[in-house]
C-alpha cells in the first residue's frame, strides 16, 4: 500500500510516529513538504515566527515523541544558547521560544526517518513540493495528488496534513492592510503612526511583540517589572487591539496534569450509549457534566459545592462576571499574580484547567451535539473556553503590560457588528459601535486581521478536486427540535436549512468527516481513502484548536483506520 | 519553600480562588435576581 502525506510538519509527524510505532513495514510512505524543513510547520517556522515568539506549552506538556525537550536542550545547548535558553536555567515547566522548539520538531522528524529506515519502512520526502489538487477515484480505488509544478502521483490513501492557511483578502492589493501577521517578518519596519489589529489573543500577542520590538526596546526597572522605551524617532507608535467583547485571553499557569486528562475523552461505546438514550443526540450539557464537573468535584470539593447547581450558561455568566466588571489590563495583571502563584506553588488553578479538559473533550463527540447544543456551544461557551485555554506565556503578559503601562498599547471594545472596510487608497475604516452606544468609524494606516486561524468553510479547501469532484461536503448537525429550526429560519439565520426529507440542519465550518477523519460526502458515504487532518478545515466537527494535543490524538484515530 | 510552609500558601491560594468565587456569585445573584424582576414589571 502506498500512503501519501499533505505537508510536513507536526501534524505529519505524529503520522509518521503512529506508523512506526507499528512495527509494519507492509506500506510506503511519500511526505510532500512546501518548504525544506520537516517538522516545525507553520508555527514553529519563520513563516509564523521570529525569534521573540515563545510557544505557550512548556516541555512537560508536549506529547511524547522520540527525545523529551529537556533532553533535547541539553544535547543542543548551543543552539538553545542563540535564544537565550541555557541548560543551567531551562526546565520541564519553562516555554521555548518557537524558531528553538521547531529545531527540536525537526529533529524529532528526523529522527523517525531513521527509525523508519532502519525498520525496512519506505519513506520517501518531497521537498519544496507545494500540493495544488487532489482527486480522489472511486473506481481505481486510488487518489491523485498533483503537485505546483504539474506532478502527478498516485496513492491508495492519502493524509491531509497541510496545517495553517489564510487566504489573502486584501493583502498585496491595499497597501498597508495585512489578513494575518505571518510571517511576522513583515511587521518589521519603523512605523510612526497608530496600528489597528483585529483580535486580542494569541495572534494578536504575536503582533505586537514584533511591532514592540522594532519600534523600541523593553528592559527590567529596579523592581525587576518590565518596561517599555519607545524609539525616539517613531514617537507616535501606537496599536490599538481591536475585540469583539472587549477582553484579554488569561494567563498561563501551573496545569496538574500536564497532559489534560486525555484518558477522560468520551470513547465511541459511551458516546452511542449516550446517543441511544437521548433520540440520537449527544447532550452538550452530558459531556459538560463528565469531562468538567465531574473532575471539579474530585479535584476541588469546596469550589464544586458553589456550582454544581448551576446550568452551563449560568457558570459562564459567573465566570465572566470578573472579567466585564474588571477593566481588561487591571485584570490581567492580577491573573498574571495569581499564574505566578500557581506556577511557584506548582498548583492549578483548576476550573480553567477543567475548562481546557472539556475543551479537548470535547472535540470528537462534538459532531453528534444537536444543533441547538452546537449553537449554545458556539454562542455561550465557546467564548469563555477561547479566553481561558489561549494561556497567554508569562513573558508575552509581561509584554504586555509594559506596554500598557507606556502608553503604546490599547484595548478597544467594539461589539458584535463591527465592520473592517479596506480603502483602496490603502489603510482602513474601522466601523464600530463604541462602548457609549455610538456608532464609530475610525481610520487607520496600517491594519493587522489577528483574529487567528479562522474555522474556513468547505468551499475554501485548496484542492478545487476535492469540491468539483464533491468528494467533500459541507458540516453539519440536525436540529432536534423542527420548531426551534423554523424560528431560527425566520429570523433569516442562513446558516439554517430543510432538506428534502423536511429534516432541519445547521450548516457548520469545514467539511464532514468521520470519528476517524475520514472526509464523508453529501451521501453520507465515508471516503476510506482520504483522511482530513488539517484543522481550517474541519473547524465545525473538531471545534477546539489545540496544536500539538490535537495532532497527537487525531494521528492515533486515523492510523487506526490507515493500515 | 518548606513542605508545611508550601501546604499553607497552597490552602491560601485555593481560598483565594474560593473567595473571589463566592464575591462573584453574589453579584450575579444579585443581577439574576434584578433581571427577573425587570422582566416580571
Amino acid at each position: 500500500m502506498r500512503i501519501g502525506i499533505v505537508g510536513g510538519g507536526p501534524s505529519a509527524m505524529f503520522i509518521l510516529k503512529r506508523l512506526v510505532d507499528t512495527g509494519r513495514s507492509d506500506f510506503s510512505v511519500d511526505i510532500f513538504e512546501k518548504t525544506n524543513k520537516l517538522g516545525a510547520g507553520m508555527p514553529y517556522s519563520e513563516e509564523g515566527a521570529c525569534p521573540e515568539h515563545i510557544t505557550n506549552v512548556s516541555g512537560n506538556e508536549i506529547p511524547e515523541l522520540v527525545t523529551t525537550v529537556d533532553d533535547w536542550v541539553g544535547m543542543n545547548y548551543q543552539a538553545a544558547n542563540r535564544y537565550d535558553v541555557s541548560v543551567k536555567n531551562f526546565n520541564a515547566y519553562k516555554v521555548l521560544p518557537r524558531l528553538l522548539f521547531g529545531a527540536y520538531l525537526t529533529q524529532q522528524f528526523s529522527f523517525l526517518l531513521i527509525k523508519a529506515e532502519k525498520m525496512g519502512l519506505k519513506v520517501k520526502v518531497h521537498y519544496q513540493a507545494q500540493i495544488s489538487d487532489i482527486k480522489d477515484s472511486v473506481s481505481g480505488n486510488q487518489v491523485e495528488l498533483r503537485s505546483a509544478n504539474d506532478a502527478v502521483y498516485t496513492f491508495d490513501k492519502i493524509v491531509v496534513c497541510s496545517g495553517h492557511y489564510w487566504p489573502k483578502h486584501n493583502e498585496g492589493i491595499v497597501p498597508g492592510y495585512f489578513d494575518s501577521p505571518y510571517p511576522p517578518q513583515k511587521l518589521t519596519n519603523l512605523v510612526n503612526h497608530t496600528i489597528a489589529i483585529r483580535g486580542s489573543s494569541l495572534t494578536a500577542i504575536d503582533a505586537l511583540r514584533t511591532l514592540a520590538l522594532n519600534n523600541g526596546s523593553f528592559s527590567l526597572n529596579a523592581e525587576g517589572k518590565k518596561v517599555y522605551h519607545l524609539r525616539e524617532d517613531c514617537p507616535q507608535f501606537k496599536i490599538v487591539l481591536h475585540s469583539r467583547n472587549g477582553l484579554l485571553p488569561a494567563v498561563r499557569f501551573h496545569l496538574e496534569d500536564s497532559h489534560l486528562s486525555k484518558d477522560s475523552v468520551l470513547d465511541a461505546g459511551e458516546v452511542a450509549r449516550i446517543q441511544a438514550a437521548h433520540d440520537g443526540f449527544l447532550p452538550l450539557d452530558e459531556v459538560y457534566r463528565r469531562n468538567f464537573l465531574e473532575g471539579i468535584k474530585t479535584n476541588r470539593p469546596d469550589f464544586y459545592e458553589l456550582i454544581k447547581d448551576l446550568s452551563l450558561e449560568d457558570f459562564v455568566e459567573l465566570m465572566m462576571i470578573r472579567r466585564e466588571d474588571t477593566p481588561a489590563f487591571e485584570l490581567l495583571k492580577a491573573e498574571y499574580a495569581e499564574a505566578e502563584r500557581s506556577i511557584k506553588l506548582k498548583r492549578s488553578v483548576y476550573w480553567k484547567e477543567m475548562l481546557a479538559v472539556l475543551s479537548f473533550a470535547m472535540n470528537y463527540p462534538a459532531k453528534y451535539f444537536s444543533a441547538e447544543d452546537m449553537l449554545r456551544l458556539q454562542k455561550t461557551l465557546m467564548p469563555l473556553i477561547a479566553i481561558v485555554i489561549a494561556f497567554a506565556p508569562q513573558d508575552s503578559v509581561e509584554e504586555m503590560i509594559a506596554l500598557y503601562d507606556a502608553g503604546v498599547l490599547e484595548l478597544v471594545r467594539v461589539g458584535e457588528n463591527s465592520n473592517v472596510e479596506a480603502r483602496e487608497s490603502g489603510g482602513i475604516n474601522y466601523h464600530y459601535t463604541n462602548e457609549a452606544g455610538e456608532k464609530v468609524a475610525v481610520s487607520y494606516e496600517t491594519f493587522i486581521d489577528c483574529v487567528g486561524q479562522p474555522h474556513l468553510n468547505y468551499d475554501e479547501i485548496p484542492f478545487p478536486g476535492l469540491i468539483a469532484e464533491k468528494t467533500v461536503s459541507a458540516a453539519k448537525v440536525k436540529f432536534k427540535d423542527p420548531l426551534i429550526a423554523e424560528a431560527y429560519l425566520k429570523d433569516g439565520n442562513q446558516r439554517v436549512f430543510r432538506n428534502d426529507k423536511g429534516e432541519y440542519y445547521l450548516n457548520v465550518p469545514g467539511i464532514t468527516i468521520d470519528d476517524h477523519f475520514r472526509i464523508i460526502n453529501d451521501a453520507g458515504e465515508i471516503n476510506e481513502r482520504i483522511y482530513m487532518m488539517a484543522v481550517p478545515f474541519i473547524g465545525g466537527f473538531n471545534p477546539d484548536y489545540s496544536g500539538l494535543d490535537f495532532g497527537e490524538a487525531a494521528s492515533m484515530r486515523i492510523v487506526g483506520k490507515l493500515i | 519553600m518548606k513542605t508545611e510552609n508550601k501546604l499553607i500558601q497552597i490552602q491560601l491560594f485555593d481560598r483565594k480562588i474560593i473567595l473571589d468565587l463566592k464575591a462573584d456569585l453574589k453579584k450575579w445573584k444579585a443581577r439574576k435576581r434584578n433581571r427577573t424582576l425587570a422582566a416580571a414589571a
